[in-house]
């Protein structure tokens, strides 16, 4: 009872005006006047989930040559104009989303607009331009695969998906890039940015009414309609996946992953306080047993991701000197399988409630962070709410709620276990 | 306690101020009260980083600060973190190459705990056997594991190249062998010596009444005898005349390009204009090395340059990763740019460089934790009391000769360090006069 109470006091549900335009566009404005600052955010509806064999990586391509200009501004005039405004800007690509966002001045913010209505409508995607960038791009795969933890990553979804989008990586395959055409980019573009499969969100020092006036002059006019996703089933996994990933490292490493739900599932919220209690902060259970006290692990990390159309449920370990992956990979299990069937105590529980309770707070430190959330839950969860009905979740969270998902979820025969081993002669 | 001295400190532009306290003691206590939040960001530095690891200790500093939440005279190991997290609160360690200590966060109706705890791991550190053991275990494997990350490691290895034998040559977390090799009473003996309140400095962003914070302060930290401390010698590192090389190999698809040279430290007179020109030359979104390396030429994803600078020195480098077949264009294109920047800096990339700054400035603390790095770096550079009000006016009076004086005394393409990982060979990076080593 104290808890809930405490919980009502300190959690402070987020204040969003939301508005849409007649041609669809989403504007939603969180106010924050702590510092003369503001964050704009374009967040379109599309990202790696949309793509099929063979046009891997076009929205992480199509992000790229956004910035290499329309007819009214030349290349990567639009970082200039920014940057003389004493503003940053940057973008990314994700698994549903494309994100443009831009940080400055109150008083200024209004230029981020007048770019982006006319990045929405106008890019030229000139082949000269493409042709160079396009190796930019394929020096950023490049990059990837020679970091041993992503490609590691990069085969479970390749190996825990057989049908899924969600196993296409969002930077693409190389022979993709390499593929794509010019074309195919601007076409993925026409069909994709428009303000009807768009949500801007504007954080920070900001009147919501001047907001909206401003999105309304520049986007107001723009034609606009939903691009609608085609959804995908994946069969359900029958049996363990297993694989070695073998390259020249040093110290080898595992990655297991679980099939999970959307965003929007009602199990996301005790799956989430679970992933806490394994391996959220220095008195977690992986870090103080896998870590600490039997020495195993370097590292034992949990990550529950949760989109649109799915999620998973990761635990990545590096064991330390002499460690075998092996015996890391049982003392996970160990770990795991106490939860299915030995219930956590009220201290874990009020623990990891407590923490996300206190992360709510220190989120609203961070208009431009907020926003980013708003963006995601706009599009992952159908809706910015979602966002504080997730915080009211946790906070009911049951112990027993905790032993049914880790034995629905958590199962021998819904997860992919993937090694990093160093090469071996063969 | 007594206060013995009470600066006012700038004042930040949204009507919030930076006050400087120190207790008789000598402890430092830096202040930003504001009220977005009901949330307290706390940072505890002592003077004790890296560049303070004996030769052969290297890494000591680090384990110093981890072992700081390893158990005291009164709380073990789990009590310490489970008592903070449990309320939602963090507790960690850090080691940079000036300072180590301990960063907090946590709700305002927990500052009282979070104290407590501050004070008892600051002070009594136990450095239990096993639990030393254990933490030397974790940290040695996390070493190696990095040095699977071939990002990370290049920069490493181009700190070594630059230092050579050197307190600044490692970076905190030191090398395997050394953290192997430390124990207990090199870890005690490096506490007495250096977590003495004379050399702590407490930064406060957020919540609290500062006259009320200090009452806490002193009722808990009154007691702490100062002490002093043995004086370090740091060295200049020296400079080289020609171009120095090495490639550390790895059999990967591209070459990881480190390319510059040791550059100014904390309070150096000509840092701003420095500043400004790196912006010029390889910061900007639309800087020299992004344009000619990445934008023109396609030859990178990631393009860009920095300083790193602490209080006893720092150093410049120019980062590329490229295909290992244009390794050589890479280092050619960096090399073209940084002469260029010795000899030409034009007046619109100023102009630009002034607007960017004017407005940017806020950008750079509009949180509480960005808060507590300014209000560091403030202290620790030594910046000035009207620092933030002075940035504006300190930029806007640059001039070309300012930046070009900067550019000639910072960047050094005739004696350059060059560090290369990946698969490639001397003979194939078509550079004049270079010395390799292994």
């Amino acid at each position: 009872m104290l808890h809930i109470v405490l919980a009502l006091f300190i959690f402070q549900p987020i204040q969003v005006e939301e508005y849409t335009l007649g041609n669809g566009l989403k504007l939603l404005v969180y106010e924050d006047h702590f510092a003369p600052v503001v964050s704009v955010q374009v967040h379109y509806r599309v990202g790696s989930y949309n793509e099929s064999v063979g046009l891997t990586g076009i929205s992480h391509l199509l992000e790229h040559m956004a910035f290499k200009g329309t007819a009214a501004h030349g290349p990567h005039e639009y970082s200039r104009l920014i940057e003389g405004a004493g503003g940053i800007e940057n973008a990314y690509t994700s698994v549903n989303r494309t994100v443009y966002h831009a940080h400055l001045g109150s008083d200024r913010y209004e230029l981020e607009l007048e770019l982006e209505a006319d990045r929405m409508q106008n890019l030229l995607i000139a082949g000269e331009e493409y042709t160079s960038e396009k190796q930019v791009v394929m020096e950023e795969r490049r990059l990837r695969e020679n970091d041993p933890y992503y490609m590691i990553f990069e085969q479970l979804d390749l190996i825990g998906f057989s049908y899924h989008p969600h196993r296409r990586p969002i930077i693409g395959f190389m022979a993709d890039i390499e593929r794509i055409s010019r074309d195919d980019v601007y076409k993925w573009y026409r069909h994709y940015y428009n303000p009807g499969n768009a949500v801007i969100v504007i954080a920070g020092d900001v009147r919501p009414q001047q907001a909206y006036d401003l999105v309304k002059r520049y986007f107001g006019a723009l034609e606009g309609h939903k691009v609608e996703d085609v959804e995908f089933d994946e069969p359900p996994q029958k049996g363990e996946r297993r694989f070695e990933y073998r390259r020249e490292v040093q110290m080898p490493a595992l990655a297991i992953q679980y099939h999970t739900v959307t965003v929007s599932h009602e199990d996301v919220s005790a799956l989430d306080v679970l992933a806490m209690i394994l391996s959220y902060g220095m008195s977690s259970r992986f870090e103080q047993n896998l870590v600490r006290d039997k020495g195993l692990a370097t590292a034992a990390n949990v990550y529950h991701v949760n989109y649109k159309y799915g999620g998973n449920f990761i635990i990545f370990g590096v064991p330390q000197t002499e460690i075998t992956l092996a015996a890391l990979e049982n003392a996970i299990y160990s770990a795991i399988d106490s939860l299915k069937t030995i219930p956590v105590l009220d201290a874990e529980l009020e623990k990891a409630k407590n923490q996300a309770l206190a992360s709510a707070v220190y989120q609203q430190d961070s208009p431009s962070g907020i926003g980013m959330r708003l963006g995601s839950w706009e599009i992952e969860a159908g809706g910015w709410e979602k966002l504080n009905q997730y915080f009211e979740e946790i906070q009911k969270v049951s112990k027993e709620d905790i032993i049914r998902v880790a034995q629905t979820y958590l199962t021998k025969n819904n997860r992919t276990v993937g090694y990093l081993l160093p090469e071996e002669e063969n | 306690m007594k206060v013995l001295l009470r600066l006012l400190l700038p004042i930040l532009c949204w009507g919030l101020s930076i006050e400087r306290d120190t207790l008789d003691n000598g402890m430092v206590v830096l202040t930003v009260e504001a009220h977005r939040i009901p949330v307290v960001e706390v940072k505890a530095l002592v003077r004790a980083g890296s560049v303070y690891d004996p030769a052969g200790k290297e890494g000591l500093a680090n384990v110093v600060s981890n072992m700081l939440l390893r158990g005291t005279q009164t709380r073990s190991a789990y009590e310490i973190v489970e008592s903070i997290e449990s309320v939602g609160g963090a507790l960690a360690p850090f080691a940079n190459t000036d300072n180590a200590g301990l960063n907090g966060k946590v709700l305002s109706k927990d500052l009282v705990l979070l104290l407590d705890l501050l004070n008892d791991c600051l002070r009594n550190p136990m450095f239990d056997e096993l639990e030393f053991t254990r933490l030397k275990g974790e940290l040695v494997s996390g070493i190696r594991a990095e040095a699977d990350d071939p990002f990370e490691f290049s920069k490493k290895a181009f700190r070594r190249l630059v230092f050579g034998v050197h307190p600044l040559a490692h970076y905190p977390e030191g090398y395997d062998s050394t953290v192997t090799a430390l124990n207990t009473a090199d870890a005690r003996q490096f506490h007495d010596s250096y977590y003495v309140p004379n050399n702590v400095f407490f930064i406060f962003v957020g919540d609290f009444e500062k006259d009320s914070l200090l009452k806490m302060l002193g009722n808990r930290f009154g007691d702490w005898q100062r002490n002093e401390m043995d004086v370090v010698e740091i060295v200049e590192p020296k400079v080289r005349t020609k171009p120095l090389g090495r490639i550390v190999p790895m059999d990967i698809s591209q070459s990881y390009i480190v390319l510059g040279n040791p550059g100014p430290k904390y309070g150096a007179d000509d840092w701003l204009p420095t500043r400004v020109m790196n912006y010029i030359l390889g910061t900007s979104s639309v800087s020299r090395i992004y344009t000619e390396v990445r934008a023109e030429r396609g030859l990178a994803y990631v393009a860009y340059s920095h300083f790193v600078r602490s209080i006893h020195g720092g150093y410049f480098a120019a980062e590329v990763q490229t295909m290992k077949e244009r390794t050589s264009e890479a280092v050619q294109t960096l090399l073209e740019v940084l002469y260029h920047t010795q000899d030409t800096i034009y007046t619109d990339e100023l102009e630009r460089a002034k607007q960017f700054y004017t407005g940017y400035f806020p950008l750079t603390y509009d949180s509480y934790g960005e808060m507590a790095n300014l209000v560091a770096h403030i202290e620790f550079e030594n910046l000035g009391l009207d620092y933030i009000e002075k940035f504006d006016v300190s930029v806007a009076q640059l001039s070309l000769a300012d930046l070009q004086a900067a550019a000639r005394r910072h960047l050094h393409p005739e004696s350059y360090h060059l560090l290369i990982l990946g698969d490639i060979k001397p003979e194939d990076v078509a550079v004049d006069g270079i010395e390799w080593v292994d």
